[in-house]
C-alpha cells in the first residue's frame, strides 16, 4: 500500500474510531448526566380524596448536540429511569398498596426512551415524543417540555440543564387496575386519571 | 381562655376523641381523662415488615437480653451475631437468638460485610469505641442511652454519627418512638393545662444493682454502675429516659440544675448514690423536680406536668389529664372515657411479652401494648431498610462522589419516629450536667449551646 493511500485508510479509520466512541449520529456530542436537585410528582384522585407521591430520583442521560437547547435538530437521546419505590406518598398503607398495585417487584422502575423532540413557538419549549414505561407496559406519549439553561454549574464546571413537563395519565392503559381498598379513614377506590410532572436537573458530564 | 373560643387546639383535641371511638358513660368531670394514642398514629404498626437487616448485638447484659427478647417479635430483625466478652454472657444470649453466632470479638462481628445494623448495649464507658468504629465500618447503629459517660466521649460521638449520613444513628431514648408521646407532644403544647408551673418525674424501685459473679475479675467489670468514675447514676442510667420526655413535651432546655445525692440505704461500700433529687430550671417555665431512689418502690415511676387549668399525669404509656374545678371547658371532657387515679391500686399482670393487662381501681380495664423499646427497635430497623434503599438508588441514578446532592437527598427522606443523634447528645449532656450537680451537692449552670454540638 502507497503512504497516500495508508494514511488516507488510517483517517478515516481513526474517524470511524471516533464516531464508534462517540457512539452517536453526530461528532461532537454533549452528554449530560443525571443530578440531585429533581423531582417527580404523580397526582391522583380517590373516592375519598386526592393524593399525590412525590420522589427526587430521576435516573438517566441524555446525548444531545452542543448547541442545545438553542440550537440544534438533532434528536437527542435520551434515557431516564425512575425507581418506583422512590415515589412516597409517606401514608405508609397508601405507599405499600401502590408499591403492590405496580407490582413493584416485577416491574421495580418506570422507564422513559425519547424518540423525538419536536420544536415549539418559545424558546426552550418543545413537544417531546417518547416511549413510557410503568408496570411493564410501555405507551409512546407526547408531552410539553420546557427546557433551560441553569446558571449553576456542576462540581467538574459542566452546564447544567432543567427539562420540566407533565402530562396527563391513566392507570389503565398501562395495565393498573384502581385501587380498591380499605384504610383506616374508609374504604377507598382510586381515580383512573393521574398527573405526572416532573423536573429533570442535568449536568454536563465532563 | 375563653369557653366561647374554638381554638384550633380545642379542635384538634375533640376531633382526636371523637375518632378514636372513646365514647363512654357519663362520669364526673372530677375524674381523669385518659389521654391515649390510637395504634393507627404510629407509622410503623401500619407498614408491612418486607425487609429484613441483618443485625448484631454487642453487649448481653441484662439490658441486651431484653433487647434480644423484643426483637424476636420483630421478623424484620435476622440476628446474624451476638457479641460480649464474657462468653457465659453470649451463651445465654445465645438462646434468645440462636442462629446467632456468639463471639468475644466486636472487631470481627464490624468485619463481617454481611452485618448492616449493630445494637451496642454494653455498659456506658464502652460506647464510645464502639460506636465510631461501628459507623466507620459503614454499619447503621443503636446505640443505648446515655450515649457517653463524659462529655469528651459524648461529642466524638456525636461528631461520628453527624459525618455518616449514609448511616442510621439511633440514640436508644425509646420515648421518641412511642405513638403514645407523639400524640401528647403536640396536645400539651396546644395549652389545655393553662400555664404549666411544675413537672415532676420520680422512679422508685427497691433493688441493689450490685451483681456477683463466680469471677473475681468479673465482679468490678459488671459493676459499672456502682463505679463513680464509669457511672452516670440514676440520673444517667434512668433518669435520662424520663427527663428527656419532660424536655420534649415542655419544648425548652433547662438552664441550671441543682442536685442532691445519698447512700440512704445500700451501705456496702458504693460511691454511686441510691437515691436523688434534680431540680432541673426552665426559662419562663415549669420547674423539674426528678427524684429517684433504689431503696424503695413505692409509686413506681412516673412523670407529672402541672398547669393552672389541669395537670397530666404519665405512666409509662398511659397518661391522664386532671382538669382544675375552675378551668374553662372544651366540651369534648364530657364524653371521653375517665378512670379514678387515686392511691396506686393496680394490679400489672404481664400476660405475654407484648401484651400488659393493666386492671386500675377496679375497673378492669384492658389494655393491650407494645414497649416503647418494641417501637424504637422496629422503627430503627425500618429506617435502615429505608436508608439501605435510598443510598441505592441514589447510587445508582447519580454520582455517589456527590456528597452535598447525597446528603440533601436523604434529609428529604421521612424517617420513622426515633431519637436523632441530636436528642441523644442533648439528653446526653443534661445527664452528665445532672450527675455533676448531685455528686457535687450545688448549682451546675447550662450555658446556652451546651446541648448543641459546636
Amino acid at each position: 500500500m502507497n503512504t497516500t493511500l495508508r494514511t488516507r485508510t488510517l483517517g478515516l479509520f481513526a474517524g470511524a474510531c471516533a464516531l464508534a466512541a462517540t457512539g452517536s449520529l453526530f461528532a461532537q456530542a454533549v452528554t449530560y448526566t443525571a443530578q440531585p436537585g429533581s423531582k417527580v410528582k404523580i397526582e391522583g384522585t380517590s373516592s375519598i380524596h386526592d393524593w399525590d407521591v412525590n420522589g427526587s430520583i430521576i435516573g438517566g442521560t441524555m446525548e444531545v448536540d452542543p448547541k442545545f437547547p438553542d440550537a440544534g435538530t438533532v434528536k437527542p437521546a435520551v434515557v431516564v429511569k425512575i425507581p418506583v419505590r422512590t415515589l412516597k406518598s409517606y401514608q405508609k398503607k397508601m405507599d405499600e398498596v401502590m408499591q403492590e398495585t405496580m407490582e413493584m417487584p416485577k416491574f421495580p422502575t418506570i422507564e422513559y426512551k425519547l424518540t423525538e423532540l419536536k420544536p415549539k413557538g418559545g424558546k426552550g419549549e418543545f413537544d417531546a415524543v417518547g416511549d413510557l414505561t410503568i408496570h411493564g407496559k410501555t405507551v409512546s406519549t407526547t408531552m410539553p417540555v420546557t427546557i433551560e439553561k441553569l446558571a449553576t454549574k456542576t462540581e467538574a464546571g459542566g452546564a447544567m440543564l432543567k427539562i420540566s413537563g407533565k402530562t396527563p395519565l391513566k392507570m389503565t392503559t398501562f395495565g393498573i387496575k384502581p385501587v380498591d381498598v380499605n384504610l383506616v379513614v374508609g374504604h377507598i377506590t382510586t381515580g383512573d386519571d393521574l398527573k405526572l410532572s416532573f423536573e429533570w436537573v442535568v449536568g454536563e458530564k465532563k | 381562655m375563653n369557653p366561647e373560643v374554638q381554638s384550633p387546639a380545642t379542635d384538634f383535641t375533640r376531633r382526636d376523641f371523637l375518632r378514636g371511638g372513646s365514647l363512654a358513660a357519663m362520669m364526673t368531670l372530677l375524674g381523669g381523662i385518659p389521654l391515649r394514642a390510637e395504634e393507627a398514629a404510629n407509622p410503623a404498626a401500619d407498614a408491612k415488615p418486607v425487609i429484613k437487616i441483618k443485625t448484631a448485638i454487642i453487649g448481653c447484659g441484662v439490658w441486651g437480653r431484653e433487647i434480644l427478647t423484643t426483637l424476636q417479635r420483630l421478623p424484620q430483625a435476622e440476628m446474624v451475631a451476638i457479641c460480649d466478652t464474657y462468653e457465659s454472657a453470649a451463651k445465654r444470649a445465645g438462646k434468645l437468638a440462636p442462629s446467632a453466632k456468639p463471639t468475644a470479638d466486636f472487631q470481627s462481628v464490624l468485619a463481617d460485610k454481611d452485618i448492616q445494623a449493630v445494637i451496642v448495649a454494653t455498659p456506658t464507658h464502652q460506647h464510645k469505641d464502639i460506636v465510631t468504629a461501628a459507623l466507620k465500618a459503614g454499619k447503621h447503629v443503636y446505640c443505648e442511652a446515655p450515649l457517653a459517660h463524659t462529655l469528651d466521649d459524648a461529642k466524638v460521638i456525636a461528631k461520628a454519627a453527624q459525618e455518616a449520613f449514609k448511616q442510621i444513628f439511633q440514640p436508644g431514648l425509646q420515648q421518641r418512638s412511642d405513638p403514645q408521646n407523639w400524640f401528647l407532644v403536640p396536645f400539651i403544647r396546644s395549652a389545655p393545662l393553662g400555664k404549666s408551673v411544675m413537672a415532676t418525674g420520680h422512679w422508685n424501685k427497691k433493688t441493689s444493682w450490685r451483681l456477683d459473679s463466680p469471677n473475681p475479675d468479673r465482679v468490678k467489670e459488671i459493676n459499672w454502675r456502682l463505679d463513680k468514675a464509669l457511672s452516670l447514676g440514676l440520673v444517667g442510667e434512668i433518669g435520662i429516659h424520663q427527663i428527656d420526655r419532660m424536655v420534649w413535651l415542655m419544648g425548652n432546655q433547662p438552664v441550671a440544675v441543682r442536685g442532691y445525692g445519698a447512700i440512704g440505704f445500700w451501705q456496702d461500700g458504693r460511691e454511686v448514690p441510691d437515691t436523688i433529687e434534680a431540680f432541673f430550671e426552665f426559662p419562663d417555665g415549669p420547674f423539674l423536680t426528678y427524684t429517684a431512689t433504689l431503696a424503695s418502690s413505692f409509686q413506681g415511676e412516673g412523670e407529672v406536668l402541672q398547669g393552672s387549668d389541669a395537670s397530666v399525669l404519665m405512666r409509662g404509656s398511659r397518661a391522664w389529664m386532671f382538669k382544675e374545678v375552675d378551668a374553662p371547658l372544651f366540651g369534648w371532657e364530657v364524653y371521653a372515657r375517665k378512670e379514678s387515679i387515686g392511691e396506686e391500686t393496680g394490679i400489672v399482670l404481664r400476660a405475654d411479652a407484648s401484651k400488659q393487662k393493666v386492671a386500675v381501681g377496679g375497673t378492669g380495664v384492658q389494655a393491650p401494648e407494645t414497649t416503647s423499646l418494641q417501637y424504637a427497635l422496629e422503627n430503627f430497623l425500618g429506617n435502615c431498610g429505608e436508608i439501605n434503599a435510598a443510598v441505592e438508588d441514589f447510587v445508582a441514578a447519580y454520582d455517589p462522589n456527590d456528597r452535598k446532592g447525597f446528603a440533601e437527598v436523604l434529609k428529604g427522606i421521612k424517617l420513622r419516629h426515633a431519637a436523632t443523634w441530636q436528642d441523644g447528645y442533648a439528653a446526653t449532656v443534661l445527664a452528665i450536667k445532672a450527675n455533676e450537680s448531685i455528686l457535687k451537692r450545688g448549682q451546675v449552670e447550662l450555658p446556652k449551646g451546651l446541648f448543641e454540638l459546636a
